[in-house]
């Protein structure tokens, strides 16, 4: 039995199917659930733990597990990409005009960047469950929430039966659909209304980030968007225009994706081939595709239905 | 003067099997000697010669420089690491260009034609007909199922 919801949560829409007995009931939890992370993730909300937390930068701070979590894991893909996912990228980001959610965001003069902190400032004490951000600097997990969330609700629904979890394109998938060999994911293409490809995953997740939307025209005319290289502070000067990451663990995807994005196409996949269980396929902004080699195989794999 | 003989005594005494003692390794290590040059002077008769696996033996001297042992490992790309599907100025999806499977085919059964039936014709004996019948014929299903796969 399949049931499937859509709601909106985190600034996206948010689809959830399940193949279970009671589904129906399972996912109607789930907007709830979701309202509960976000009340502790989310920047956008003032009241929200992250921005307690934000607040009281340079100084000792107990926090959740979830939010403990959080951070642990935005450091751990900043080790990953070398720095080039930062989860200090707040007030570069802020500077940069994104001060708001994007739905309201208005046109307004851009604040001199400045490159991000060095994510190694922030301290973590996990027998306390503490987290100590450096003095006038505030911690961003939209780079990786999604996909920890994406991740997390997956995971329990796995315990149900096989599922599909897509937070604004951020997906996770466990098991497959009865007969099929996965989930078919279709990737969009950025022009136009059609999808560029199809693939077909089990147990992975799929990110997509690009510098395609997002964008937005401050009132000096600047074009800009929302993926800063931390290390100027700038939005990100790159060729690609999107990058889709296929990974187990979507947080990582995330990283990779931008770690891609900022790397620049030829040099980002080249730096992907190295890492462990990745594949990637980027589209530039000349609107050539581009990928790895293994990602060429989940093209394949409706045929082995 | 009972002292003075008794440390007397025990003195020569003392030599006596000191020097006994030398005089017996002195005689056992000879005759090892002789014999170990008897045993390598004499040839030893080998059935069958076997390779014997030995340690090379590393000869190591004062001063000597340290070699690096270790290779330079070099990691060479033996295939290409990204595909292009599709180029710049193009648009719409690029299914068409997607690697798809390469389609095997079985080798076709080998086409084994029964035998002619045999018939001997005779006066005492009645035609023998003999038929292979479970021979596989060359238009039977296997060949369509093979069609299929593709």
């Amino acid at each position: 039995m399949i049931a499937s919801t859509t709601f909106r949560a985190m600034g996206c829409q948010v689809e959830i199917k399940l193949y279970a007995v009671g589904a129906d009931a399972i996912l109607s939890e789930m907007p709830a659930r979701f309202d509960a992370l976000e009340n502790q993730l989310s920047r956008f909300r003032p009241q929200s733990e992250l921005m307690q937390l934000n607040a009281r930068a340079g100084e000792w701070v107990t926090v959740s597990a979830v939010l403990f979590e959080n951070i642990h894991m935005a450091k751990h893909m900043a080790r990953l990409t070398d720095g080039l996912f930062n989860p200090l990228v707040l007030p570069a980001l802020i500077a940069s005009g994104y001060d708001r959610s994007f739905e309201q965001i208005c046109s307004r003069p851009v604040t001199a960047s400045q490159p991000a902190n060095d994510w190694r400032s922030i301290e973590l004490n996990i027998k306390k469950s503490q987290v100590r951000l450096p003095a006038n600097s505030a911690i961003d997990l939209g780079g990786s929430a999604k996909g920890w969330t994406a991740q997390h609700i997956a995971d329990h629904l796995a315990d149900h039966g096989a599922c599909l979890v897509n937070i604004g394109g951020d997906i996770v998938v466990n098991g497959a659909p009865e007969g099929l060999p996965g989930w078919q994911i279709n990737i969009a293409d950025p022009d136009i209304d059609l999808d560029l490809a199809a693939v077909w995953l089990r147990d992975t997740a799929i990110v997509t980030s690009g510098i395609d939307y997002r964008r937005w025209t401050t009132a000096d005319g600047q074009q800009r968007h929302h993926i800063i290289n931390p290390r100027t502070g700038e939005p990100a000067m790159t060729d690609v225009l999107t990058a889709t990451i296929i990974h187990p663990h979507a947080p990582t995807a995330e990283a990779y994706a931008k770690a891609v994005l900022l790397k620049g196409c030829r040099t980002g996949l080249d730096w992907l081939n190295s890492r462990w269980q990745a594949a990637g396929l980027v589209v530039q902004q000349d609107r050539a595709v581009v990928a790895t080699t293994n990602f060429v195989s989940y093209f394949q794999e409706r045929f082995t239905q | 003067m009972a002292d003075v003989d008794r440390t007397r005594k025990l003195l020569v005494r003392t030599a006596l099997v000191t020097s006994s003692t030398i005089a017996t390794l002195v005689g056992a290590q000879n005759l090892a000697l002789l014999d170990i040059h008897q045993i390598t002077s004499d040839p030893i008769a080998v059935a069958e010669p076997t390779a014997i696996p030995t340690a090379a033996i590393v000869s190591v001297s004062e001063g000597a420089t340290v070699m690096q042992v270790t290779p330079t490992i070099e990691i060479v790309h033996a295939a290409p690491s990204v595909t292009i599907l599709r180029r710049a100025g193009q648009a719409g999806p690029i299914e068409s260009v997607s690697v798809q499977p390469a389609s095997i085919q079985p080798p076709a059964p080998v086409q084994v034609a029964p035998p002619q039936p045999v018939i001997v014709q005779g006066e005492a004996p009645p035609p023998v007909i003999i038929q292979q019948a479970s021979a596989p014929s060359s238009s039977g299903g296997s060949s369509s199922q093979t069609q299929s796969s593709r």
